[in-house]
C-alpha cells in the first residue's frame, strides 16, 4: 500500500511537471515595429511633403489602436500577442526618430513556424463597450483622452495636419482633422508573413505604413480641401462615411515587408 | 585686557549679537531642544489610506515607490499649510492653492515671497493625482516640467519666484521642529531626525494632494443621481460642447471636449495633453515668448503648447490660461470662438472647427451654462483639507 502511495504520488507530481512545460513550452523573442513613411521617406511630423498635385502636406497628429494582435503558425494554431496597443507617430519629431518607428517588444512568443500576423485597426466591440474608468491601470485603453462620449467610443485613429493648396501665397493653408471611432468602423486585417521563433534569436517583423496611400491612393482618396473635418457623427452621413474611408484606407496603407 | 582675552571677548559679543539678531528664532514655530534624536520611542504603525468611492471618478493610479497611508497624509498636510517652508516663514503652498478656489489663488500669476511675481497661474489641485500616468514623461504643471508628483511639489520652495528658500534649510526647520519628527516618525518610521528629508516631505504632500478628489457637481447629479437634470439652457450649452451627443449630427461644434475630454467613469474634462490654443502669434516654432512644453522638451514643435487642463471648478478658477491672461470665461470663449492666433502648430481642433466661429452670443451663454455646472462647492469645509494652523490647536490630535 505504501509503495503504491509513493508511487501515485511520483506519477501526480510527473504529469504536474509535464503539464507546465505543455502550458509553458519553449519561448523566443519577437519585435514588431510600425514605421510611417510618406513613400519612401520616413513621416517626420510638421514636415512638408508633396502631395500628386504639387500641394504642400503636413502631418501634425498620427496615431491608433490595434487591438487582438495574433501571429498564425503553419498549423493554423493561434498566438494572441496583445489584446491592445496604441501605435502613436506624434513623437516622429525628427528624421531618426521616425526612421526608428514604434517597436513592440515580446518576450514570450511560443517558438515554431508562422505564417500570418493579424491584428484590428481601432477598438474591438467588447472592449469597446466598456470605458476609460473601466481600465484604470491601462495607460490607453484608461486614458479619457482616447474616448469620445458623444460617440461612447474610443478614438480609433486620429490623423490631422494642414496642406498648403497655394503655394507661395497666403491663405491656402487648410487645417484637416480626421478622427475614426464606433463599432462599424473595426477594420481586421491578416498579413502573410513567414517567419521563425526560436528560443535563441531574435525575430523582427516591421509594418510600414504609407501616408500619401491615406489620401491618395487612386480610388480612394479623400479631398482634403473639400472636406477637411470629421469626427464620425451619425451612421450613413457624410462625415460617418468619411471617417469610415479614413480608417479603412489607414488600415489598407499598412504593409508588412 | 591683554589681546587675546580682547579677542575672545569680542567674539563672544559678536557671536552673541549673531545669535540676538537671528530673525529665523521667530519664524521656525516652536522649536524642541527636549525632543531627543532617537525616534525608535514612537510608534510606527501605518494604516493604507481608504479613497472613498466617488462617482465618476476611477481607482487612481499611485507610484508604488509612495503608497498612501494615514499618518502620510496628516504629515502631508501639516506640511502643504507650513509656512516655515518659505524663506521668512510668511507662505505656504497654500497660500497659492486655497481650498474655496479650487486650490488655486484667483490671480493671474501666483504671488511669492515678498509679494514677487510669478510667471503662471496657479493650477487647481482638486483630483490632481489623476494628473499622472506611468508612462507619460509630461504629468504636471502647465508645461510638463514634472513626470511625478514627488518632484513637483519639491520645486516651490527653491524657485527664486515662490519660496525662495532652499531644502537644506528646510530639512533643518523640520528636524528641530517640535512637533514633525514625530509626524515623519508614524508615517515613514525614521529612527531619527537625521532621516527627515526633502523626499520624504515630498512624499508625504503628495500623499496629501492625491486625497483632493472630488465630484460633487450639479454635472454629477445629473450623470449619477435620478430625477436630475439640466436647465434648457445648461443642455444646450453640454450638447454644443460635446458635439454630437450620442452620434447624433449636430448643427454646430463647440469642440471643446476634445481637450477637456471625459467618460461617464473617467470625468475629469482633462485630456491633460499639450496643446497650442492659439494664444499667441508665432511665424516659426521659435517665436513663441514663452514656450511652454517646448522649453521642456528642446522639441521645437513642443513650443507654445500648454497643458489641457481640467474644467472641473473652472467657474472657481478665474483668472484662465497659464498666464491668467483672461478675467472671465466670456473672454475665454470670445477667443475661442475668435479661432486663436495664427502659429505654426496651433491646434487642429481649434484651426480646423467648422462651426466654433458661427457661435452666437446665446449659445456662448449656453456653453458658460454648462460649464458652471462642474462647479463643486462640496469640499469647500471639508475639515480633512483645511489648514491646521487656522485651529486653535494645530497639533490636537
Amino acid at each position: 500500500m505504501k509503495h503504491i502511495l509513493i508511487f501515485g504520488l511520483t506519477l501526480i507530481l510527473f504529469s504536474a511537471n509535464s503539464c507546465k512545460e505543455h502550458d509553458h513550452g519553449p519561448k523566443g523573442s519577437l519585435s514588431i515595429t510600425f514605421k510611417a513613411v510618406y513613400e519612401n521617406d520616413p513621416l517626420v511630423v510638421f514636415t512638408d511633403y508633396l502631395t500628386p498635385d504639387a500641394d504642400k502636406l503636413q502631418f501634425h497628429v498620427f496615431n491608433f489602436f490595434i487591438s487582438d494582435l495574433e501571429i498564425v503558425k503553419e498549423n493554423d494554431e493561434v498566438i494572441r500577442l496583445k489584446d491592445v496597443e496604441f501605435i502613436d507617430f506624434n513623437g516622429n519629431t525628427d528624421l531618426n526618430k521616425a526612421s526608428a518607428g514604434i517597436k513592440i517588444e515580446l518576450n514570450d512568443v511560443a517558438i515554431g513556424n508562422y505564417k500570418a500576423i493579424r491584428f484590428g485597426i481601432g477598438i474591438e466591440p467588447g472592449k469597446n463597450a466598456k470605458e476609460p474608468g473601466d481600465f484604470p491601470s491601462d495607460p490607453y485603453l484608461g486614458h479619457p483622452g482616447n474616448y469620445w462620449t458623444a460617440w461612447n467610443s474610443y478614438i480609433f485613429s486620429r490623423l490631422e495636419g494642414r496642406i498648403d493648396t497655394l503655394a507661395n501665397a497666403a491663405g491656402g493653408d487648410v487645417s484637416y482633422l480626421y478622427h475614426t471611432g464606433v463599432d462599424g468602423m473595426y477594420q481586421s486585417r491578416s498579413f502573410t508573413k513567414t517567419f521563425e521563433i526560436s528560443s535563441n534569436s531574435n525575430s523582427e517583423i516591421v509594418f510600414n505604413i504609407n501616408a500619401k496611400d491615406i489620401f491618395y491612393k487612386s480610388g480612394a482618396e479623400i479631398n482634403i480641401s473639400a472636406a477637411n473635418v470629421s469626427h464620425s457623427g451619425a451612421v450613413g452621413t457624410p462625415a460617418y462615411n468619411l471617417a469610415r474611408q479614413t480608417i479603412i484606407n489607414i488600415a489598407d496603407a499598412i504593409s508588412v515587408q | 585686557m591683554n589681546r587675546p582675552t580682547r579677542f575672545t571677548l569680542f567674539l563672544f559679543a559678536a557671536v552673541g549679537v549673531i545669535i540676538a539678531c537671528d530673525p529665523k528664532d521667530d519664524i521656525l514655530g516652536p522649536l524642541s531642544p527636549t525632543v531627543s534624536d532617537g525616534l525608535d520611542s514612537i510608534e510606527y504603525n501605518p494604516q493604507a489610506y481608504q479613497f472613498p468611492p466617488i462617482n465618476g471618478l476611477p481607482t487612481m493610479q499611485i507610484p508604488a515607490s509612495n503608497p498612501v497611508t494615514v499618518q502620510g497624509v496628516k504629515l502631508g498636510r501639516y506640511l502643504f499649510y507650513e509656512k516655515i517652508l518659505s524663506i521668512d516663514s510668511s507662505i505656504s503652498c497654500g497660500s497659492c492653492h486655497r481650498q474655496d478656489k479650487a486650490f488655486t489663488d484667483g490671480v493671474p500669476k501666483s504671488i511669492g515671497v515678498d509679494g514677487t511675481i510669478g510667471t503662471r497661474n496657479s493650477m487647481s489641485l482638486i483630483n490632481i493625482g489623476y494628473s499622472w500616468r506611468p508612462n507619460n514623461a509630461h504629468n504636471f504643471m502647465w508645461d510638463g516640467k514634472f513626470r511625478d508628483l514627488e518632484d513637483q511639489v519639491l520645486a516651490p520652495v527653491e524657485n527664486p519666484l515662490e519660496m525662495k528658500n532652499n531644502w537644506e534649510e528646510v530639512e533643518r526647520r523640520l528636524r528641530n521642529h517640535e512637533h514633525y519628527p514625530a509626524l515623519f516618525r508614524k508615517a515613514f518610521g525614521i529612527n531619527s531626525k537625521a532621516e527627515i528629508t526633502k523626499e520624504l516631505a515630498a512624499k508625504a504632500m503628495s500623499q496629501f494632494m492625491r486625497t483632493l478628489n472630488s465630484a460633487d457637481s450639479k454635472y454629477d447629479s445629473v450623470e449619477w443621481r435620478a430625477f436630475n437634470y439640466f436647465s434648457e439652457e445648461q443642455q444646450r450649452g453640454y450638447e454644443l460642447f460635446l458635439g454630437d451627443v450620442n452620434g447624433a449630427a449636430v448643427t454646430k461644434d463647440a469642440e471643446c471636449a476634445h481637450c477637456h475630454s471625459f467618460s461617464r467613469n473617467f470625468a475629469t474634462f482633462a485630456r491633460n495633453n499639450y496643446s497650442n490654443n492659439g494664444l499667441d502669434s508665432a511665424q516659426s516654432f521659435n517665436d513663441f515668448i514663452d514656450k511652454g512644453l517646448g522649453g521642456v522638451t528642446a522639441v521645437p514643435t513642443d513650443n507654445g503648447r500648454f497643458k489641457e487642463v481640467t474644467l472641473r471648478n473652472i467657474g472657481l478658477t478665474a483668472p484662465y490660461m497659464h498666464d491668467g491672461r483672461f478675467t472671465t470665461l466670456d473672454e475665454v470663449l470670445d477667443h475661442y470662438i475668435s479661432g486663436g492666433h495664427p502659429s505654426p502648430n496651433i491646434a487642429n481642433e481649434l484651426a480646423s472647427a467648422p462651426t466654433l466661429r458661427t457661435l452666437s452670443a446665446s449659445e456662448k451663454s449656453d456653453i458658460i451654462a454648462f460649464l458652471n455646472t462642474l462647479t463643486d462647492t462640496s469640499y469647500f469645509t471639508k475639515e480633512e483639507w483645511t489648514d491646521p494652523f487656522l485651529l486653535l490647536d494645530p497639533w490636537a490630535e
